[in-house]
C-alpha cells in the first residue's frame, strides 16, 4: 500500500458557481480511509507546475470500493472553489493526473455503543462529515448552508437543515437546531453525547462558547506544507502545547483547542 | 559514471542531500522512498534543549515559493540522539546533523556533543535562520562574529564543519571567507531570504512573527548567483540549494559552482523529490557524457 500514487479524473462535475465535485481513480491499490482523514492534491507532474506550488489539502467525502471499471476504487472530494489551487482543480478535465498523498492525520475517532452520535457540518464542511453519515446510517446530521444552491445531496433521513437567507430549512445558525436537540435528547438520556462536527473557524468558535453537554470533535483547517509532520507548518495551540493540524489531527477534542479571543 | 562527492571530508556516494527542516528527521519519509539512495539527508535544526518554535501562523505560499516562521522548533539533541539517530543508522545514507545555539557556547557545547553520538557523519551549523531576534541574526551578517562562532564550533568538533550562509547580507563572499577563517571544511548556500506577506482584508501579517523566510523556486535565481559569488570567493566544497525542483535546478548549481545540492521546499511537493532529482542528474551527464559529476562544478562558460 503506497501514500504516495497517482490518480486519474473520472468525472469533475459543477455543482454551483463555487463548489465541485472531483472523483478520480487511484492507480494503485491505496490505503483504507477513515472518516475526517485527508489527502494532499496536485494537478500536474510533481515539479512541473509551480505556481501554485503546494499541494492542497482535501478531505475525502466518499470512498467507493474497488471493482471491475475501478480495480483501485474512486475516491471522491467535494471542493469550494475559493483560490488559485482550487479553481486549477475545478477546470481539470477528465483523464487529467493528478499527484496525491494520503491518506493523511488522523480521523474522527470510533463512536462506542453506548454513546450517541451526532453529527454537524457547516458549508462544505459536509466533505469531510459525508464518511461517517455513511458510517453511522440514521445518526442526526446537522447541516448549515449559506442558501440553498450550496446544499449537498445527502441521505439522512434524520437530516436538519439551516440556511442563513432561509432559503432551506430554519433561516439562522444550525448550531441553534443542534442545541435544540440536545435540550430534547437530554429529557430522556443521560449518557455520553459525541458531536463530530466540520465547518468554518467561526462555527468552532461557537459551539466552544456555548459549552454544549457533549463531547464534541471538529476537524480543523490551516495552512499546510508537507502534510506529514515534517515542515511543522500547520501548528495549532492546545491545552498539551503546539500540536501539528497534519498528523496529531485534523480532528481535535473541542476542548483541548485554545481558541483564543 | 562516478557520482561520489567529497564535501570538506564528509564523502558521499552522489551528490544529492535533503535540506534541514524540509525532510524531518528523515525517518518519517521511509514510506515515500528508499533512502539507502539519498546521497545526504539534513535533519531538522537541533539545539541543546528542545525548543518549541513560534505561534501558529508559521506558513503561507507566495508565488512560486512560500514563506516560514517555524521558530526552529526541534526535540532537543538529546532526544535526537536517543530516539531518532537509532532509526537513521539502519541506512545506508550519511546523516548531516544541523545545529544551532543562542550563544558562542551553546554552538560549541552542541557541536561536541552531536560529534560525540555514534552515526553523525557531519555537522551543518545555522547562523543563518532569519525568524530569531535581531541580536542571533548578527552570526550570520556580522563577518567578525561569524569567523568568532565558527572557530568556536571548530575547536569542539573532529567531524566536517559546513557552515550554513545567510542570503540576507550584502556580501555573501565577504561571510564566505570568514567562516572558512573561522574553520568551516564547506559551505551551504543558502538559508531561506527575508520576506512576508499581509491580508489586505485584516491588515495582519500572515505570520506570527510577521516576518519568515522565502523558500523554493521563487528564491532560485538568487541562490544560484549567490553559488557563483562564493565559489568565486573561497576554495571549500558548497553544497547549493534553494527552489532546487528538478534535475535541471540541481544541475545549474553544480555548474555555477556547487559540489553537492540540498533539495528543501521540493520534499514537501513530492517526498519523493530527491531521487527523481539524483535520476535526472544521472539523464543529464550521460547525455552530456559527463563520467564523473566533479568535472562539471563550476563548469560554467563565461
Ligand atoms: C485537513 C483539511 C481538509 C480540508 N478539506 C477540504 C474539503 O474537503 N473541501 C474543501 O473545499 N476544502 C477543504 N480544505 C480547505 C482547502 O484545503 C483550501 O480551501 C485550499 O487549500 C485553498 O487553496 P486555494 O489555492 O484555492 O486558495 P488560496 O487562498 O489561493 O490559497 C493560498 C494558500 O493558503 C492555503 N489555504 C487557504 N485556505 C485554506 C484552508 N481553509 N485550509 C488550508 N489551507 C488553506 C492554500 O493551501 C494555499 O497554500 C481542507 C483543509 C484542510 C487543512
Ligand atoms: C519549513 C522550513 C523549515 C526550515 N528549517 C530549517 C532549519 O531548521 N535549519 C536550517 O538550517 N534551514 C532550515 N530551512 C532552510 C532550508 O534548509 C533551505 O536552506 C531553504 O529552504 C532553501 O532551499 P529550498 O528553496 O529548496 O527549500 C527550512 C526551510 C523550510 C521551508
Amino acid at each position: 500500500m503506497n501514500r504516495l500514487f497517482t490518480a486519474d479524473i473520472v468525472t469533475n462535475e459543477q455543482l454551483d458557481n463555487r463548489y465541485f465535485a472531483l472523483q478520480v481513480t487511484p492507480n494503485v491499490a491505496i490505503c483504507e480511509t477513515l472518516a475526517g482523514q485527508f489527502f494532499m492534491l496536485k494537478s500536474g507532474e510533481f515539479g512541473e507546475y509551480t505556481d501554485p506550488l503546494l499541494l492542497r489539502p482535501f478531505s475525502l467525502a466518499s470512498f467507493i470500493h474497488p471493482d471491475d471499471t475501478y480495480p483501485n476504487g474512486l475516491l471522491m472530494f467535494l471542493i469550494d472553489a475559493v483560490g488559485k489551487g482550487t479553481n486549477i482543480l475545478k477546470r481539470l478535465p477528465v483523464g487529467t493526473r493528478l499527484n496525491i498523498i494520503g491518506p493523511l492525520g488522523r480521523g474522527f475517532p470510533p463512536v462506542a455503543d453506548d454513546e450517541r452520535l451526532l453529527i454537524a457540518a457547516g458549508g462544505i464542511g459536509i466533505a469531510s462529515v459525508l464518511g461517517l453519515n455513511k458510517m453511522y446510517h440514521g445518526v442526526p446530521l446537522f447541516y448549515g448552508v449559506r442558501s440553498r444552491g450550496q446544499m449537498i445531496e445527502c441521505t439522512n433521513s434524520n437530516i436538519q437543515v439551516a440556511s442563513d437567507d432561509g432559503s432551506i430549512g430554519d433561516k439562522g445558525s444550525v448550531l441553534a437546531l443542534l442545541e435544540r436537540h440536545i435540550s430534547q435528547l437530554r429529557q430522556s438520556y443521560s449518557g455520553k453525547i459525541k458531536i463530530y462536527a466540520c465547518g468554518p473557524h467561526g462555527m468552532y468558535k461557537a459551539m466552544f462558547k456555548m459549552n454544549l453537554d457533549a463531547d464534541v470533535y471538529v476537524a480543523l483547517e490551516t495552512p499546510m506544507a508537507c502534510g506529514v509532520g515534517t515542515c511543522l507548518g500547520c501548528a495549532v495551540e492546545t491545552t498539551s502545547g503546539l500540536q501539528m493540524v497534519c498528523k496529531d489531527g485534523p480532528v481535535f477534542n473541542l476542548k483541548d483547542i485554545i481558541w483564543g479571543g | 559514471m562516478n557520482l561520489s562527492v567529497n564535501i570538506g571530508g564528509l564523502k558521499l556516494k552522489n551528490p544529492v542531500i535533503t535540506a534541514s527542516g524540509t525532510f524531518g528527521y528523515g525517518v518519517e519519509y521511509e514510506e515515500f522512498l528508499d533512502l539507502n539512495q539519498i546521497g545526504a539527508i539534513t535533519v531538522k535544526g537541533l539545539s541543546q534543549h528542545p525548543a518549541k518554535g513560534n505561534l501558529p501562523g508559521r506558513i503561507w505560499e507566495t508565488p512560486c515559493g512560500m514563506l516560514n516562521a517555524i521558530g526552529l522548533q526541534n526535540i532537543g539533541i538529546d532526544a535526537f540522539i536517543k530516539e531518532k539517530l537509532p532509526e537513521l543508522r539502519k541506512y545506508d545514507t550519511k546523516i548531516i546533523a544541523n545545529f544551532f545555539g543562542d550563544t558562542i557556547e551553546e554552538y560549541a557545547e552542541a557541536a561536541a556533543r552531536l560529534s560525540a553520538a555514534e552515526g553523525i557523519h557531519a555537522l551543518e551549523m545555522n547562523i543563518s535562520c532569519p525568524n530569531k531576534q535581531a541580536g542571533w541574526i548578527a552570526f550570520g551578517t556580522d563577518p567578525a562574529l561569524t569567523e568568532k562562532v565558527v572557530a568556536a564550533a571548530r575547536k569542539a568538533t573532529e567531524l566536517p564543519l559546513i557552515v550554513k550562509l545567510s542570503p540576507n547580507v550584502t556580501s555573501i563572499a565577504d561571510m564566505a571567507k570568514a567562516a572558512v577563517d573561522g574553520g568551516a571544511d564547506a559551505l551551504s548556500v543558502i538559508n531561506t531570504i527575508t520576506g512576508m506577506a499581509i491580508d489586505i482584508e485584516t491588515r495582519r501579517p500572515r505570520l506570527s512573527n510577521i516576518v519568515g523566510g522565502l523558500s523554493g523556486p521563487a528564491i532560485r535565481p538568487i541562490a544560484l548567483q549567490m553559488v557563483f559569488q562564493t565559489f568565486k570567493a573561497v576554495k571549500v566544497p558548497i553544497i547549493g540549494m534553494g527552489g532546487i525542483m528538478t534535475g535541471g535546478d540541481a544541475i545549474e548549481f553544480i555548474i555555477a559552482g556547487a559540489s553537492a545540492v540540498a533539495v528543501g521546499t521540493a520534499n514537501f511537493v513530492n517526498p519523493a523529490a530527491s531521487i527523481e532529482i539524483l535520476k535526472g542528474i544521472k539523464d543529464y551527464m550521460a547525455r552530456h557524457q559527463i563520467d564523473d559529476i566533479n568535472t562539471l562544478t563550476g563548469g560554467i562558460i563565461c
